[in-house]
């Protein structure tokens, strides 16, 4: 039998089959784990972030439209928790803003980058040593697409922003990135 | 030896927040509720905006310089000094508050947010035209409902009487040889010459026009006490 697919799942689960949540958290608590540790950097208070966005998940899952993708619904429950404890940080507070004048103006639409395997493993190891050094701006989309390898349109369901200001946070990110190795190799 | 208590898999310990009652799941009539809500939000400040460009366009009206720009480049010029600023920038509030309202849907957010904007603009002033086409509009405004709410009603002492000084609102009372006599909206006689360079719009003639009892826009200045030389006459419809 065909394992059921998340949006089944979490059709059975507005239902009311409670115990057909359990599959779900299970086939995410990795990703959510990973997604927490590259965006937040091993927070104390990881595991009751990741328990909050399930059960926040699970208070709010009629909301969600079977229609639609279960993943980038989760990872919009995700962003909005991380962007709270970001909030709560000293040191990364001044890096949140309520507005960013990047979603205000239209920009050239910007095409997925064909990155061929080895840019992009390359890209993905110079991602991994150098997140902390990048603002959540930039950080939080390249996470998504280089790390949880999601495109274009789901990176703007979780972000709630146009795609094309994905493609240009993530041509940004890409050549912030790119001068943070060049003044490491330069040091 | 490891005396740390094993940690139970996430997923038990979620299944066992919820089962033991602390959480419980939102029925689809609270997110349809919140949804009904955000909808009513957004319908009620939309028409709050086009409550106010409509009242802009009748303080235009009643100002006469809604009729001014087929003059050319000084009635435009006039127009833009007439606008009254503070009830567009209002306006322009409600415009920017729901194109942000509307970012909660992916309609709203999958345009750049100045796109959002102009698309309520447009919406608002189309509404907005459908309105002032209606017989509702003209008997709305000037009934004493707009007038009690504040802000709004504080405008109309001021309508028609604290315009531009080079637009003159008002009823034809008597004509004469070079032009008529015309009573504007704040009660003045104003004594009108037209010559061979007035502009009269639409190819109408003066004899035409001129007739005690049509309603008339004039554009020109007040030279002396009460005689204006017109640029321009503009007929109004009764």
């Amino acid at each position: 039998m065909p394992e059921r697919t998340d949006e089944e799942v979490a059709v059975e689960v507005q239902k009311g089959d409670m115990e057909s949540f359990r599959i779900l958290v299970e086939r995410y608590e990795a990703k959510m784990s990973r997604y927490a540790k590259r965006f937040l950097f091993a927070p104390d208070d990881a595991d009751d972030l990741l328990q909050e966005i399930f059960i926040k998940a699970y208070v709010n899952i009629r909301s969600f439209d079977a229609s639609r993708r279960f993943s980038p619904w989760l990872y919009r429950i995700a962003h909005n928790e991380f962007i709270n404890a970001l909030k709560k940080k000293k040191k990364d507070r001044n890096n949140i803003s309520l507005f960013y004048v990047d979603v205000l103006f239209p920009h050239p639409v910007a095409r997925e980058t064909a990155d061929d395997a080895t840019s992009r493993r390359e890209i993905r190891e110079v991602l991994d040593g150098s997140l902390e050094k990048l603002g959540p701006k930039y950080r939080e989309p390249l996470v998504l697409y280089y790390l949880e390898d999601m495109n274009y349109k789901e990176i703007a369901e979780v972000l709630h922003i146009p795609v094309s200001t994905v493609g240009v946070r993530l041509q940004r990110g890409k050549t912030l990135l790119r001068q943070l190795v060049k003044r490491v190799e330069g040091d | 030896m490891d005396n740390q208590p094993e940690q139970r898999p996430l997923g038990e310990q979620v299944l066992a927040t919820i089962k033991e009652g602390n959480v419980k799941m939102r029925s689809r009539w609270y997110f349809r509720l919140r949804d009904i809500l955000a909808v009513m939000a957004i319908v009620i400040i939309l028409l709050m905006a086009v409550f106010l460009a409509s009242f802009v366009i009748f303080v235009l009206h009643q100002d006469g310089a809604w009729f001014v720009p087929v003059f050319g480049l000084a009635g435009w010029y006039a127009l833009f000094n007439a606008l009254p600023w503070v009830l567009i920038l209002l306006s322009l509030g409600f415009v920017v508050v729901l194109a942000i309202l509307a970012r909660r849907y992916q309609f709203g957010y999958q345009w750049p947010l100045l796109y959002s904007v102009f698309a309520v603009i447009f919406l608002v002033t189309a509404v907005c035209f459908v309105f002032v086409q209606t017989s509702l509009y003209g008997l709305f405004f000037a009934s004493s409902v707009p007038q009690d709410i504040p802000f709004i009603g504080s405008y109309y002492p001021g309508i028609g009487v604290l315009g531009p000084e080079n637009i003159h609102r008002g009823e034809i009372v008597i004509a004469t040889a070079d032009g008529f006599v015309l009573l504007d909206s704040s009660g003045r006689v104003l004594t009108v010459l037209v010559g061979p360079d007035t502009n009269i719009p639409f190819g109408a003639s003066p004899q035409a026009v001129f007739r005690p009892g049509e309603l008339v826009v004039v554009f020109g200045d007040i030279s002396g006490t009460s005689t204006v030389k017109a640029i321009g006459v503009q007929q109004l419809q009764q």
